[in-house]
């Protein structure tokens, strides 16, 4: 019993630790139309569908995915959903969704 | 009738929360009365209630870590197990989780987890309704001959382990609680099985375990219980970490289904107390049956009567199981008061 | 015995031929990347959702230490509350739950 309970505040501390690590900067959510996929597939270009929900203003966000996990790949008129980090003014995605080709519902 | 529906902040599903703490309650219970996990349910549940199936495994599997840490604490604090053999499961054990959730997230690329996990069940839940009722069978049979109807046992097969204990392939190893010596390869290959199933279908795997311990390894009856418990726990965690790096987890299920197992559990266990017969086997099995059922159904889009046969499967074997111990529970009062009225006179 | 062998067979041979029917209808292997939408989520749920979003690791961690103490307090909850009513579970035979 007492194994198990040290066993588990070790486990907490390991974890909040990384937890503060982390928290310095957090992510954002962006959802939208796929308006262009440019660069080579490295930079996204989303239309703000969805203005009162997402976190960046204007009718356009681009978004820098070199460094992203993508899933099924984005095409023109389909709907991404795109996690990502605002560094040096840049937007840049961490996890790339498309949610138009891919409903886990039905699975 | 929105407020029956609890928002899902991963899977981004809404789902009927209600039966999630059914789902949760019943495992509990069933768990609880019958000594063996009802997890073979939850996956199909949660899969039902709207769930994808990947993170109907995945929650399935962390909902078993949660729950088996009270067990394993609660039950004879690692009394009877075989550490050494124990540890060299854990070898298997984790590979096999892996090796499961590995094909689960195969199947999932592919497009067609699904059905191939639906129908797996199918065929894994007819084996469990097999079990039960041929054990019932059974035991009808010998009510004669035996005097104990509590422990007729999962499985009176053959006992292999003498046989298996032969293969002389090193290294040897003796296992001192369990009092064996075999070649290490045969825990682990048992172990690395049944992993892979309980990676695979989000269950504990103790219901193949429990009995390849006895008759492939041929550990004692207590130090297969006590040894099983351990790699239960160790597999629930294991999963909980892998599927969560997968991303196929909801914690919020989790959390909901904890709290309706741990009130069940406390209900089921009391109830064994007072549980006589072996009507209760027949009631078990033909909950399987129904849950099996109901997963033929959704698979063939059926959902709605899917999700009201096996959410009216579970609650009618778990009112069955509370019947069992209010009345318990209020015959034993109304013994005590009653030798209590009879001292006094 | 031989009927055990039969079924354990059947079963066997389902279990492998099933994934190897589905593997031949499948489609194109593409991982599935899913973002948990934060966006209209507050709380406990944001962090949760956030951290899934930002670091796999972390939530793992999290998930599986969560999990267990949850499971844990529970359960030392529902014992108290169980000696508390009177009902002792020690006497309940030697029962094991998973």
């Amino acid at each position: 019993m007492k194994k198990i309970l040290l066993l588990g505040i070790l486990l907490a501390a390991l974890a909040l630790s990384t937890g503060c690590l982390n928290k310095a900067e957090e992510s954002h959510v962006y959802q939208g139309d796929c308006l262009a996929v440019q660069d080579g597939g490295k930079t996204l270009v989303l239309a703000n569908s969805q203005p009162k929900l997402n976190p960046l203003k204007g009718d356009k966000a681009v978004f820098d995915i070199s460094k992203a996990k993508v899933g099924l790949a984005p095409e023109v008129g389909n709907i991404i959903r795109v996690a990502f980090f605002v560094e040096k003014g840049k937007n840049v995605a961490i996890k790339v969704m498309n949610v138009s080709k891919q409903d886990l519902r039905k699975k | 009738m929105d407020w029956l529906y609890m928002h899902m902040p991963i899977a981004g599903v809404d789902i009927f929360w209600p039966g999630l703490v059914l789902i949760g309650y019943s495992v509990g219970v069933i768990g609880g009365f019958f000594g063996m996990g009802g997890a073979w349910m939850v996956t199909p549940g949660l899969n039902i209630l709207g769930f994808p199936m990947a993170f109907a495994i995945g929650t399935d599997i962390a909902h078993i870590a949660g729950k088996s840490m009270i067990s394993t604490m609660r039950h004879s604090k690692f009394g009877n197990v075989d550490y050494r053999l124990g540890f060299i499961m854990l070898i298997g054990t984790m590979a096999g989780i892996e090796l499961g959730a590995q094909i689960v997230m195969a199947l999932e690329r592919i497009g067609r987890i699904g059905p191939v996990v639906r129908w797996v069940y199918v065929v894994f839940l007819a084996l469990i309704a097999f079990m039960v009722f041929f054990d019932y069978y059974k035991a009808v049979k010998n009510r004669n001959k035996s005097d104990d109807p509590s422990h007729t046992g999962a499985t009176g097969g053959v006992n292999w382990a003498p046989a298996l204990h032969k293969i002389n392939l090193p290294p040897m190893m003796h296992f001192r609680v369990a009092n064996i010596t075999c070649s290490v390869w045969l825990p682990i290959a048992v172990s690395f099985v049944t992993g892979v199933l309980a990676g695979f279908l989000g269950i504990g795997g103790g219901l193949l375990r429990m009995p390849a311990l006895i008759y492939f390894i041929g550990a004692p009856t207590h130090v297969a219980v006590g040894t099983d418990l351990f790699e239960v726990m160790i597999s629930g965690l294991y999963g909980a970490f892998t599927y969560s790096l997968k991303g196929r987890i909801e914690l919020v299920a989790v959390f909901v289904m904890l709290c309706g197992a741990a009130i069940g559990a406390q209900i089921g266990t009391v109830a064994t107390k007072y549980a006589q017969g072996y009507g209760i086997r027949v009631v078990f099995g033909c909950a399987v049956l129904a849950c099996m059922i109901s997963i033929i159904l959704k698979q063939y889009g059926i959902t709605t009567a899917a999700t009201v046969i096996i959410l009216g499967a579970i609650t009618v074997i778990c009112i069955y199981i509370m019947v069992i111990m209010f009345r318990g529970a209020a015959n034993e009062l109304r013994e005590k008061k009653a030798a209590s009225n009879g001292a006094k006179a | 015995m031989v009927k055990k062998l039969a079924v354990g067979s059947l079963v066997t041979a389902l279990s492998c031929l099933l994934p190897a029917w589905a593997w031949a209808g499948g489609g194109a292997a593409t991982e599935l990347v899913v973002v948990a939408d934060t966006r209209a989520l507050s709380g406990f749920n944001f962090y949760l959702a956030t951290l899934y979003n930002q670091d796999m690791w972390i939530f793992a961690t999290w998930a599986v230490v969560i999990t267990s103490a949850l499971g844990v307090s529970l359960g030392l909850l529902m014992d108290l509350i169980m000696s508390h009513v009177g009902l002792d579970l020690g006497k309940s035979a030697g029962h094991v739950e998973h």
